[in-house]
C-alpha cells in the first residue's frame, strides 16, 4: 500500500506516465483509503501553491461520471459542417467555374501538345522502284450529305525505300495507288 | 517554460488524445488531476462550496463535451481555466436574475481570484476550519527532516521538477521521489484528523 501511496504522491507530480497515471486512478477509484490519501495529499498541494483549502465532494468524480455516462458521442471530433442549407456564395461559385474553365483548358492543351499514337496498320502493298506515283484515298461512308465521300489524292511522291503505305481504319477508305509512267501513259 | 510543466502538459495531452479516441477512464483523471484547483478557482466566484461544487462540475462536464474540438493550441489546464470562468460568470449570471434581491459585481470575483486573502469566503466555522488546517501544515512542514522539507519546498514553491530537484540537491532522482512522499506521509498525518473532521 505504501508503494501505491508513493504513486500517488508521484502522479500529484506528474511523475507517472500515462499509463501508470490510468492504472493507478483506476486503483484509486475502487478504493476509499486510496481516495482519501490523495484528497490529502492534494489539500496540502493547494494550500502551499495557493494558501486556500479546497473541498471537492468525495463523490466529486462520481456525479460527473453518472452525469457523463451517456455522452460518448460528444467525443467525436466535429470536422464536418452542419448540414443545415446555406445559400450558395457568388463568388465561390465564380471562382469555381474559372478554376473549372483553366483546368479544361489546360487539359485540352495537354491533350493537343501529347496526341496518342494513331494505331496504323497496312492496306496495301506496292513496290514502285523509286517511280513516282499518285495515292487516292476516298473516304467511304461519309454522314456529310454535300460530299458522299471526301478523296483526298497526294501529290506524285516517290516512297522511301519502297516501304509499305498505311492508314487508319481501313475498312473506312478506298485507296488506290497508281504509278506514274501509268498515269503519264 | 519550467520542465515540471512541460511534463504535466505532455501528460494532459496524452490523456486528451486518448479521451478523444473514446478512453473514459482517461478523462477521470484529467477531473482527479485537476478537480482542487477548479473547484478553489470557481468558489473564488461562487463563493458558496456548495454551489461551487457543482460549477465545478459543470465545468468537467462541458470540456469533456468540447474536447472533440480542442486542438491543442493551448495548455489543457488553460483551456479548462477559461471554461471554470466562464461557466462560474455564467452561474452568476443566472443566479442573479433568479433572485433580484442577490446582487453580484462579476469584477468583484475576479479581483478575488487574486487576493487570497479573501478567497473561499464561507461561514465562521469554515474559515476557522481553514486556518487550523493551513496551521498543521506549516507547522508539520517546519518540523519536517531538513532533506524533506528543502525537497517539498522546491517542489511546491519553486515548482521544480524530480529531476531538477535532484540537480539541485545532488541526490539521485528515486531519492527525491522518495523525500516528497515521505514529507507528504508526514503532513498528511498530522492532517488526516482535521479532515476526517469537515
Amino acid at each position: 500500500m505504501e508503494n501505491i501511496h508513493q504513486k500517488i504522491s508521484q502522479f500529484l507530480d506528474d511523475d507517472l506516465n500515462l499509463e501508470e497515471s490510468l492504472e493507478l486512478c483506476k486503483l484509486i477509484q475502487q478504493n476509499p483509503e486510496l481516495q482519501q490519501t490523495l484528497y490529502s495529499y492534494q489539500t496540502t498541494q493547494e494550500i502551499l501553491t495557493t494558501k486556500t483549502v479546497p473541498s471537492p465532494n468525495p463523490n466529486f468524480l462520481n456525479s460527473i461520471q453518472n452525469k457523463l455516462h451517456s455522452e460518448v458521442n460528444y467525443l467525436i471530433p466535429k470536422t464536418q459542417k452542419p448540414t443545415t442549407y446555406k445559400p450558395p456564395n457568388p463568388t465561390l461559385i465564380t471562382t469555381l467555374a474559372a478554376s473549372i474553365a483553366t483546368l479544361s483548358v489546360l487539359i485540352f492543351n495537354h491533350t493537343i501538345e501529347t496526341p496518342t499514337p494513331i494505331q496504323t496498320q497496312p492496306i496495301a502493298t506496292l513496290k514502285v522502284n523509286n517511280e513516282l506515283a499518285q495515292l487516292s484515298i476516298s473516304e467511304l461512308n461519309s454522314k456529310n450529305s454535300t460530299r458522299s465521300h471526301t478523296q483526298y489524292t497526294t501529290q506524285y511522291f516517290k516512297p522511301y525505300n519502297n516501304q509499305y503505305f498505311s492508314i487508319n481504319n481501313p475498312a473506312a477508305f478506298k485507296v488506290s495507288v497508281k504509278k506514274a509512267n501509268y498515269l503519264h501513259k | 517554460m519550467k520542465q515540471a510543466a512541460k511534463f504535466s502538459e505532455q501528460l494532459d495531452q496524452d490523456l486528451v488524445a486518448r479521451v478523444q479516441q473514446g478512453d473514459k477512464a482517461a478523462y477521470d483523471v484529467l477531473v482527479i488531476k485537476y478537480q482542487h484547483k477548479i473547484i478553489n478557482l470557481v468558489n473564488v466566484y461562487v463563493k458558496d462550496h456548495s454551489e461551487a461544487q457543482d460549477v465545478a462540475q459543470e465545468t468537467f462536464i462541458k470540456a469533456y463535451r468540447a474536447l472533440g474540438n480542442f486542438r491543442a493550441e493551448s495548455a489543457f489546464y488553460t483551456w479548462l481555466y477559461r471554461i471554470a470562468v466562464n461557466t462560474a460568470k455564467n452561474y452568476l449570471l443566472s443566479r442573479s436574475r433568479r433572485n433580484s434581491n442577490f446582487q453580484v459585481d462579476i469584477n468583484d470575483a475576479e479581483q478575488l481570484e487574486n487576493n487570497p486573502q479573501l478567497k473561499g469566503m464561507d461561514t465562521p466555522e469554515h474559515l476557522l476550519m481553514n486556518d487550523e488546517i493551513i496551521t498543521v501544515i506549516n507547522n508539520a512542514i517546519e518540523a519536517l527532516p531538513e532533506e524533506m522539507r528543502l525537497a517539498i519546498q522546491l517542489r511546491e514553491f519553486e515548482g521544480l521538477s524530480y529531476h531538477e530537484i535532484a540537480d539541485t540537491m545532488n541526490c539521485p532522482v528515486g531519492t527525491v521521489r522518495s523525500r516528497i512522499f515521505r514529507a507528504r506521509e508526514a503532513i498528511d498525518n498530522k492532517l488526516a484528523p482535521l479532515l476526517d473532521k469537515r
